[in-house]
């Protein structure tokens, strides 16, 4: 009996030890009032981590959950009904819902390199940015938009997006998910010109462990979570 | 009997999937194996290539020294700035960290930078000057030093020193360990790359060109470009001043309420408010406008909010744009290119003296097309560059100027520019004209004192408006 408890243990450790190898885009599903289950516990987590919840992490939808989501898609341009459907989960950064593919409003007015150039910058403006305020989203686009500009960087945007270990966004792959629309606004008002960073070419979230040396350099303004330096 | 059955079933599932899983884990340890070598040939296809590059230009910034032809000399300097160029985009893709890259690569911008302005220079019949001669002394010298240490490293490379990558090998203790970003893992010295890299003496160059001494010339990544503070007018405002000001200088200062102000450094100290509209409760801003300590200009203005149907066109945007300028005090305004996007116009205005267009005092407002509010305003270049100017008389006519220009261009209109020169150092009065060739609208710009062309731009034209490229 013992050795077939062993035995069981065994195989379920095997399967267990395997699967971190494989992480694999899962399917979430819609969340509203009143939803329980392990896909509530990711959003609830996912919101408490970018501040809008403050709640207990209790894997059930309530009043609190409704209140974050709420707030969340207020701020980041989504449609404010409180129902963690496709786009949402997207802006959360997870895939999620029935429909997968594009779920993210991608605006296609004009066509040309020009709107190729600003979804490229908005995708990791919305991986890099998500949940900070729309002064922060554009920050970040025009300190993309000073290093091409500036000698010390490549000096085209795919350059500089693509420079190894420049952006955790597209070392983790997170930059391939549709961006939100208020990225894509940010993006368009960056390359139109505006810097709310003051000429900024690194950005960083003083929370998180940086290496020591960009702190070397000139801090110019601090938006949201993000410190922005010369 | 039905209790070995019970052993034999159990056995044999266990077995089963044990080879199941071995057989997984053997192919995914195989791919992984894969993707990390062809990962690492990449990068390292690249630092061979930079090493190359620096190599070759060192080779060549020697001879353009040592020969006294004018001629080869620029062949020299066009190949120079050929290998800079690929050497940066090689070395942009090897995973080094901030401090190294950064250094290196600006080293490496400037040498193309510096070349393609000799070059320019040569072209124009100007001959080398003897500082310049001392720059590109210099400059060989370091490219020098890098091309050894390049050198050193590959020999290290080649003898199994180090690796840029460093594929996750299968073990016990991998399901335990934490996945590195490559970010840390490079600023990390414990990573066999990053270690071989400042045991080899990159990181003291990579100090060194980032002390090198000012380097000043005619190309757009000279240091001084972007080193002069612009002097504005007007006393230094205090905060409370400043909040004042800007609720006279809002489109409609009754709808918002401040939620926070910070201080802002960089070449324009400003005062930063965070907006959010009047009733709403909590530190949640949509808005925000930049007020200058120096004379309390309005620098920047960026709303971000739900737009509606647009009822305006194009024409009634710009009309607003340039009276919300005038009003917060940027008078003489006039707009040069005007986009429709996503429910806003964006106009961009330059400053209009007597009949010249001054382009380096430009200023940009983004209109909502759903009831004409004010969503942003842009006066950073305007603040920069603007002050009183005695603009030089012409020297050619409009029709001589006209007379440079390529014969086939069909000339729509022309006007008195100002407009900032190449390296983006200094200003050039200029004839603008506006002509088609080809299909294709062009603006040209010749030079008004000496009749040289010095700027091509191509009209695009698109369903929202035109842009320039």
């Amino acid at each position: 009996m013992a050795k077939r408890a062993l035995a069981t243990v065994m195989v379920a450790l095997l399967l267990f030890i395997t699967f971190p190898w494989q992480v694999r885009a899962q399917e979430r599903a819609t969340l509203r009032w009143g939803s329980r289950g392990n896909d509530v516990c990711v959003a609830q987590r996912r919101l408490k981590a970018w501040g809008y919840y403050t709640g207990a992490v209790d894997c059930i939808y309530g009043r609190l959950t409704y209140a974050a989501v709420t707030l969340f898609q207020q701020r980041n341009g989504l449609t404010v009904d409180g129902v963690v459907g496709p786009e949402t989960w997207a802006a959360l950064g997870y895939w999620g819902g029935a429909n997968t593919g594009g779920a993210a409003a991608q605006t296609t007015s004009d066509a040309g390199s020009r709107e190729g150039e600003r979804d490229l910058l908005a995708r990791v403006v919305s991986a890099e940015a998500k949940g900070e305020p729309y002064e922060g989203q554009v920050a970040v686009a025009a300190v993309i938009l000073n290093r091409v500009r500036d000698a010390r960087f490549p000096n085209t945007l795919a350059g500089v997006i693509y420079q190894t270990d420049a952006f955790e966004s597209v070392t983790n792959g997170a930059i391939y998910a549709p961006a939100t629309t208020s990225a894509v606004r940010a993006a368009q008002d960056a390359l139109n010109g505006w810097d709310p960073s003051g000429g900024a070419l690194f950005f960083w979230n003083p929370d998180k462990a940086v290496s020591g040396w960009v702190w070397s350099r000139p801090i110019i303004k601090r938006i949201g979570n993000h410190v922005f330096a010369k | 009997m039905r209790r070995v059955f019970t052993w034999l079933s159990v056995s044999l599932l266990a077995a089963l999937a044990l080879t199941v899983w071995t057989a997984w884990t053997f192919q995914l340890n195989q791919q992984n194996q894969l993707l990390a070598n062809s990962l690492e040939a990449e990068r390292q296809r690249s630092f061979v290539d930079m090493a190359h590059h620096v190599e070759q230009i060192q080779a060549l910034l020697g001879k353009g020294l040592v020969t006294g032809s004018e001629r080869q000399n620029m062949r020299y300097m066009a190949d120079v700035n050929r290998h800079a160029t690929a050497a940066v985009t090689a070395f942009s893709s090897l995973p080094l960290p901030a401090e190294i890259s950064t250094t290196t690569g600006k080293f490496l911008q400037q040498v193309g930078d510096f070349s393609l302005s000799l070059l320019r220079d040569e072209a124009a019949g100007r001959p080398m000057t003897e500082a310049e001669r001392t720059e590109l002394a210099r400059l060989r010298q370091e490219s020098a030093a890098l091309s050894e240490q390049l050198n050193e490293m590959l020999v290290q490379y080649n003898r199994g020193g180090f690796r840029w990558h460093r594929p996750a090998a299968l073990s016990l203790s991998t399901p335990f360990r934490r996945v590195d970003p490559p970010v840390t893992a490079a600023s990390n010295s414990e990573s066999p790359a990053v270690a071989a890299l400042l045991d080899g003496g990159w990181a003291q160059m990579a100090t060194r060109f980032e002390q090198m001494p000012v380097f000043i010339y005619d190309g757009p990544f000279s240091d001084h470009v972007n080193q002069t503070p612009p002097a504005l007018s007007g006393p230094t405002f205090t905060r409370e001043e400043a909040q004042e000001r800007l609720t006279s200088l809002l489109p409609n200062a009754e709808n918002y309420r401040t939620v926070d102000v910070v201080e802002t450094g960089g070449s324009l100290p400003a005062y930063s408010f965070r907006l959010a509209p009047a009733g709403t409760q909590g530190s949640t801003y949509t808005a925000s406008a930049e007020i200058t300590v120096q004379g309390g200009h309005l620098l920047g203005l960026l709303n971000d909010r739900v737009l509606g149907n647009p009822t305006l066109d194009l024409e009634r945007a710009r009309a607003i744009g340039q009276e919300y300028l005038a009003r917060v005090g940027y008078a003489d305004m006039v707009p040069t290119f005007a986009q429709i996007q996503d429910g806003t116009a964006f106009v961009a205005y330059a400053y209009r003296q007597g009949e010249v267009i001054v382009y380096p005092d430009q200023a940009k407002v983004k209109v909502a097309l759903d009831n004409g509010e004010v969503l942003g305003l842009d006066a950073r270049q305007y603040l920069t560059h603007h002050h009183e100017r005695t603009l030089p008389t012409p020297r050619l006519t409009a029709d001589e100027a006209r007379e440079r220009l390529n014969p086939a261009l069909q000339v729509a209109r022309v006007q008195l520019a100002l407009i900032p020169d190449m390296a983006g150092t200094g200003e050039r009065l200029t004839y603008e004209f506006q002509g088609r060739m080809d299909d294709s609208i062009y603006l040209v710009y010749i030079n008004a004192e000496t009749g040289a062309e010095e700027q091509i731009l191509q009209l695009i034209e698109t369903e929202g408006g035109t842009f320039t490229l």
